[in-house]
């Protein structure tokens, strides 16, 4: 029982860390970003390369999230800056899918559509802690959730880039009017939402695949998570990939017939009956 | 120090502001009244940075900041508190009033949050709080609050009455006179209750249809007949565009 | 001579496969893309008419294309019955998807689509009637009143039959009533509701149509490539069948043809080697088409033939 939970924990991280990048992104800019996963992917394939030309595992996670926060701003930059600015919130949404075309397809271009085996930061035996059993990489994808999700709140709840974030969220018109440089942060935004793809890519990537489409299943899992969390709290995007994942582990383990449909199944339910979900605060029904 | 003249803005093809000259002087309280669709947070926002102006010259102790980004403007100490207050309701008071001085220095900041809430001992106690539980007279302070936070030159003011009950109105359109006196900004001051406005206020304007249409000292205009008529006999030209 | 316009199309696309006789690969290619053609109408409905969006349209194909395939394969029911049960059953998954489903807008929709087109494709998965994981094989070619669409040739008929009468229904969609309705609730949702129009039960139309459209085109994919897997009509499909729609033009009923013959015939005769990229350049397509042509490359068309008809008025 302890170890499906720690499972299931340890697989929520990674929804929790892609769930907050689309929470991020949503609720300041309002786009509904579908490439928050294949970015991931993208991200994983480059750390994928760095590891077989001998780099060492921490400085390719460090440089994968680099890029990540590279290509966030430049995307931000480069382009939602212009899109803003000529179509609605549903042409953004669809500019995001067009994206995940280009990163599927540029990745199966470079590195090929056989599946590869992504070596795990940490080998060894699994870990026996009050009869459960704890897979090191497990442990790894949990703290390193953990650390970051502290890191993000310190930001987010205490340094004046954070705020101004979370105020953008709120009214837009009102951070203009007290100055917040909006194009700025909408850069950070971008910034630190590909960053955290680049690590959630990186720390599931040993446990699945690693082929262009392996992400496409964790993206839909972040968007239940982030529905279950109301889609417009960061706290809610973590908790729900969280308690998604541990759902989910019990729900196969005991009901192994409906364990694929569970969580989309509950994803419709949660839309229908309990639109702001368990955090959100306002209105989850936004056109 | 604040010198807009000549001011055009148009909404597309439609003109709002057809040419418009006003002044605030340090120390200075300038109301400008208007009904519904006069123009008078067009020209708010213009001032602010939010709107462009198609023709005219907005001008602080000389230096060009029409057309500017808001966020420019508000360096140059131009704040503009909107109406309807646009407090973020999520976001603690605190936090609130940080972002009043999002240019501050940390120093600066903490000398002008200890200014704020010794100006409304109110916030003090609710620091922590979520902003929208506040009260409306509440929130009105925070607004001006974090206007305040901004080191403002000049103060732009949109119909802060709006939703309150008269006593809180009064209370907070003294504080507003009594720190303008004593710490030499500039106020604009948009109201519909030209009463009070007038009460207030040094100088005023009568904004009709996006063409200034008087102005005066603020007693001149209360003897005004026209503008007894139109704005302090509670009969209502509804001059929308 | 505009008014000739549509049958003397129609006359050149009947004699295309007569001109590509020698070339029965290039005609199975127009045979795939009428197919996209027929299923991307569908999403021309839902998005371009009614302003909805569906990340789960390729699942509608999957239900219609196993559907007729099961039928036919292990019931030996008659193609013709089992291409309408297969119309059939899309629509009433469209009815009891739909349904609750519209009551969500945008964002939600899209994700709820996604989310029920991966149950659909899950639970196919799981019959053993389908096939399961390895699908189904060697699925018999359509056949009508004793005769069989055995070739290319045979079935670009059938299938041009089905797409003429997609663009027919859309067409006569778009100036009814019903249409009418949706294209001012897509304008002005709160406008359309003042003036009387019920929102859900247009939708609900809408909807539906499009699951028969997509049901339509998943027989006759699963008659004419003789294969099915559940893995081709998953998330990328959706994706592509949308880009297919905006591509080409929402609003009109032939963006979609023109995106479809696009998509296939970019993609089959890029050769295998720069397939992959394939996705990149429609994925680039797609956002040049969103960012400076907002209907689509049909607008592209009716530029060049609204200058020279002012050109031919001036002249």
């Amino acid at each position: 029982m302890w170890t499906l939970v720690f499972r299931g924990l340890a697989t929520g991280s990674i929804y929790s860390l892609t769930a907050m990048g689309i929470v991020l992104v949503l609720s300041t800019t309002n786009v509904m970003n579908f490439a928050q996963g294949d970015m991931g992917m993208f991200l994983a394939f480059i750390a994928f390369a760095l590891l077989m030309r001998h780099v060492s595992y921490p400085i390719a996670i460090v440089a994968v999230v680099a890029v990540g926060l590279l290509l966030g701003a430049l995307l931000e930059r480069g382009l939602m800056a212009k899109v803003r600015k000529t179509t609605s919130h549903l042409g953004m949404l669809i500019v995001t899918l067009a994206l995940t075309m280009i990163l599927e397809g540029l990745a199966g271009y470079f590195f090929g559509t056989t599946p590869l085996l992504f070596p795990p930061a940490l080998q060894g035996d699994p870990l026996h802690v009050f009869g459960a059993i704890l897979d090191r990489q497990d442990l790894l994808s949990l703290a390193v959730a953990g650390v970051v999700v502290f890191i993000l709140f310190l930001v987010l709840y205490r340094t004046k880039i954070g705020i101004a974030s979370r105020s953008l969220a709120e009214d837009e018109y009102a951070a203009k009017l007290l100055g917040i440089p909006v194009r700025s942060i909408y850069i950070f935004i971008w910034a630190t939402s590909f960053g955290l793809a680049g690590l959630a890519g990186v720390m599931v990537a040993p446990k699945l695949s690693l082929e262009p489409g392996f992400m496409i299943v964790i993206q839909l899992k972040a968007f239940i998570a982030a529905v279950l969390g109301g889609m417009n709290s960061v706290v809610g995007a973590v908790v729900g990939g969280l308690l998604l994942g541990v759902m989910e582990n019990l729900v196969a383990y005991y009901v192994p017939q409906i364990k694929d449909s569970f969580s989309l199944i509950l994803v419709v339910i949660v839309l229908l009956f309990l639109p702001e979900g368990l955090f959100g605060r306002r209105a989850a029904r936004r056109a | 120090m604040l010198n807009i003249e000549d001011l055009h803005v148009s909404y597309g093809p439609i003109e709002a502001l057809h040419g418009i000259s006003i002044e605030v002087e340090t120390s200075e309280i300038v109301s400008v009244l208007g009904s519904n669709g006069a123009g008078k947070t067009t020209l708010l926002k213009t001032i602010s940075g939010i709107l462009n102006p198609t023709r005219g010259v907005i001008t602080l102790d000389g230096v060009v900041i029409g057309g500017m980004e808001p966020s420019t403007v508000v360096r140059h100490g131009v704040v503009h508190v909107p109406e309807g207050r646009h407090i973020f309701p999520n976001l603690t008071v605190q936090d609130n009033l940080i972002l009043g001085g999002y240019f501050g220095t940390a120093a600066q900041n903490s000398e002008n949050l200890a200014f704020v809430l010794q100006t409304f001992p109110v916030l003090r106690e609710r620091l922590r709080q979520r902003a929208g539980m506040l009260s409306g007279g509440e929130q009105q302070m925070l607004a001006l609050g974090r206007g305040l936070m901004g080191n403002p030159r000049v103060l732009l003011l949109d119909e802060p009455s709006l939703g309150l009950a008269p006593i809180v109105t009064s209370e907070i359109f003294a504080i507003v006179r009594r720190l303008a006196k004593e710490h030499g900004f500039g106020v604009l001051l948009v109201e519909q209750n030209a009463r009070k406005a007038l009460d207030i206020s040094d100088r005023g304007y009568v904004l009709v249809n996006g063409s200034i249409e008087l102005s005066g000292a603020s007693g001149e205009l209360r003897e005004n007949p026209e503008v007894q008529k139109l704005y302090l006999g509670g009969r209502n030209v509804d001059a929308r565009l | 001579m505009k008014k000739y316009a549509p049958f003397l199309a129609l006359a050149l696309a009947l004699l295309i496969p007569v001109a590509l006789r020698q070339k029965p690969s290039l005609v199975y290619y127009l045979n795939l893309s009428m197919i996209y053609a027929i299923s991307a109408q569908g999403l021309n409905l839902l998005m371009g008419i009614g302003g909805q969006i569906s990340l789960g349209h390729a699942a509608f194909m999957a239900i219609g294309g196993y559907t007729s395939a099961v039928l036919v394969t292990v019931l030996h029911v008659p193609f013709g019955i089992a291409l309408l049960a297969g119309v059939a059953l899309s629509c009433l998954f469209g009815l009891v998807i739909g349904f609750p489903a519209l009551r969500l807008q945008g964002f939600y929709l899209a994700i709820a689509t996604l989310a029920l087109g991966n149950v659909v494709t899950d639970i196919i998965k799981r019959l053993s009637i389908t096939g399961g994981d390895y699908g189904l094989r060697n699925i018999p070619a359509p056949s009508l009143f004793g005769f069989t669409f055995a070739s290319s040739l045979s079935q670009f008929y059938l299938i041009l039959a089905g797409l003429l009468l997609t663009i027919l229904v859309t067409r006569n969609f778009i100036r009814s009533k019903s249409g009418m309705a949706l294209q001012a609730m897509r304008d002005s949702e709160t406008g359309a509701l003042a003036v009387g129009i019920n929102a859900s039960h247009y939708k609900l139309l809408a909807f539906v149509l499009a699951s028969a459209f997509a049901g339509l085109a998943g027989v006759l994919y699963a008659h004419s490539v003789s294969y099915l897997n559940t893995g081709n009509f998953g998330l990328d499909l959706s994706i592509n069948l949308l880009a297919i729609t905006i591509i080409g033009g929402m609003g009109t009923v032939w963006g979609v043809v023109l995106g479809s013959l696009l998509w296939v015939f970019v993609r089959n005769l890029m050769g295998t080697s720069l397939e992959m990229l394939t996705g990149v350049l429609f994925g680039v397509i797609l956002l040049l088409v969103v960012l400076f042509l907002p209907r689509g490359l049909s607008e592209i068309g009716y530029r060049i033939s609204g200058r020279l008809r002012s050109n031919r008025q001036r002249g």
